[in-house]
């Protein structure tokens, strides 16, 4: 897919969620879809936005992605997009990704133009994640914070637009059965929100 | 005659797929109870992926003519299966999502009798309204809005996201169940694509 059809699909998506309200409240995309709502964190959300990094190399473009650091409590040893929670000081969402994207992996601000937003994620965990679509033109230094990101890899966006590669997976999580969406990539196995995300940038771009 | 298998007659064969060394699965026991006028000759390994391609064994059925073929005898049947059938034989198909893709709308007329027209990923021309509804799922898996048009009966087309803005677009305030709610018109039929964005 090229920079201009990507930016093209991000934006008539936009436009339709303009007229059309969707991903609020009971229809919001979560970590409860495919499963019951009694999944769904009780209690108020926890605002996060992560960037969506897509980036324009050469022999096409490639999804950017992050591996946590096995110490991370929330998240360890998962891969998922840089990001984190929103700040008081970020003005936007798209602002609070790029900041994250900076600090986990040194990835500059002008390196990234932002084109558009997925629908909003909610986490089992508590978190209301706002996923912002970036184009990174290369190049572009790479400096995960070791802290937080163990490793930094890059998927082909082809990968991610076969939906051959969009496995269902069900596994026991505190004694309940849980469905989620794995892309499995190489030797990474991303799942959960990541591979969710994955599957409505899949929705927008081609579907 | 009937009762001879043509090899070259069987809907499988039909299929333009390089011949592999291992031979084909054997055909699947004859089920002893299934109350059906034509033979029971196992599931097909065909697949309808969930753009609208057309698999055999996970190879893309290239030629138009026969995947147009194919779909002239899919059946949807009570049990919620997608059957091919034909006087000869029958046999199951996976549908990952709908059988078919709507990639194309044109208007015809205005208002309430306004004519949405829809052309299929197999070129056939539906028009929506009371016999082709349209309906936009949000009850399915990963959450997103899936828009569907009744293509034929128990056969569904999923609409492709660039003609979905498009109906978006052309959709209007309209009241279902009491409920202002957007949709569009088409032969008359008022069809819900969703709630109205709230002001900001």
């Amino acid at each position: 897919m090229t920079r201009e059809g990507i930016i093209a699909r991000l934006k008539a998506n936009a436009e339709a969620e303009r007229r059309v309200r969707r991903g609020t409240g009971v229809h919001r995309r979560g970590d409860h879809d495919m499963n019951t709502d009694d999944m769904r964190h009780p209690g108020p959300l926890t605002p996060a936005a992560v960037l969506v990094p897509l980036v324009d190399r050469a022999g096409g473009m490639t999804v950017l992605l992050t591996e946590r650091n096995a110490n991370l409590s929330d998240h360890a040893g998962q891969v998922s997009f840089p990001g984190g929670r929103i700040e008081a000081r970020d003005a936007t969402p798209e602002a609070a990704a790029l900041r994250e994207a900076f600090e986990e992996v040194g990835l500059p601000h002008e390196r990234v133009e932002p084109i558009g937003h997925l629908d909003d994620y909610e986490t089992r965990t508590g978190f209301l994640v706002h996923p912002i679509v970036g184009i990174v033109t290369p190049p572009f230094p790479v400096k995960p914070d070791p802290s937080e990101v163990a490793l930094v890899f890059e998927v082909p966006l082809a990968f991610v637009l076969d939906r051959r590669n969009h496995r269902r997976e069900r596994r026991l999580f505190k004694g309940r059965e849980r469905v989620f969406y794995v892309l499995p990539y190489d030797a990474h196995y991303i799942w959960g929100a990541t591979a969710s995300m994955l599957v409505n940038l899949c929705d927008v771009l081609i579907g | 005659m009937a009762k001879t298998s043509d090899q070259n007659s069987t809907l499988a064969n039909q299929i333009d797929v390089p011949c592999t060394s291992h031979a084909a699965a054997p055909p699947a026991a004859v089920s002893m109870s299934a109350p059906r006028a034509e033979p029971w000759c196992g599931d097909f390994d065909i697949r309808i992926a969930r753009d609208g391609t057309w698999l055999y064994r996970d190879s893309p059925i290239g030629r138009m003519a026969l995947v147009k073929l194919f779909a002239s005898v899919l059946r949807r049947e009570s049990d919620g299966a997608y059957w091919l059938v034909t006087p000869f034989e029958r046999g199951r198909i996976r549908v990952d999502d709908a059988p078919f893709t709507a990639v194309e709308l044109t208007v015809e007329g205005a208002g309430q009798e306004q004519a949405l027209v829809f052309r299929t990923n197999l070129d056939e021309f539906v028009t929506a309204g009371p016999d082709h509804p349209i309906r936009v799922s949000t009850a399915c898996p990963g959450g997103g809005p899936r828009p569907y048009l009744l293509a034929r009966p128990g056969l569904e087309a999923l609409i492709v996201r660039p003609v979905y803005y498009q109906l978006i677009e052309l959709g209007v305030e309209g009241v279902w169940h009491g409920e202002s709610r957007l949709g569009v018109w088409s032969r008359g039929e008022f069809f819900v694509l969703g709630r109205l964005e709230e002001e900001a």
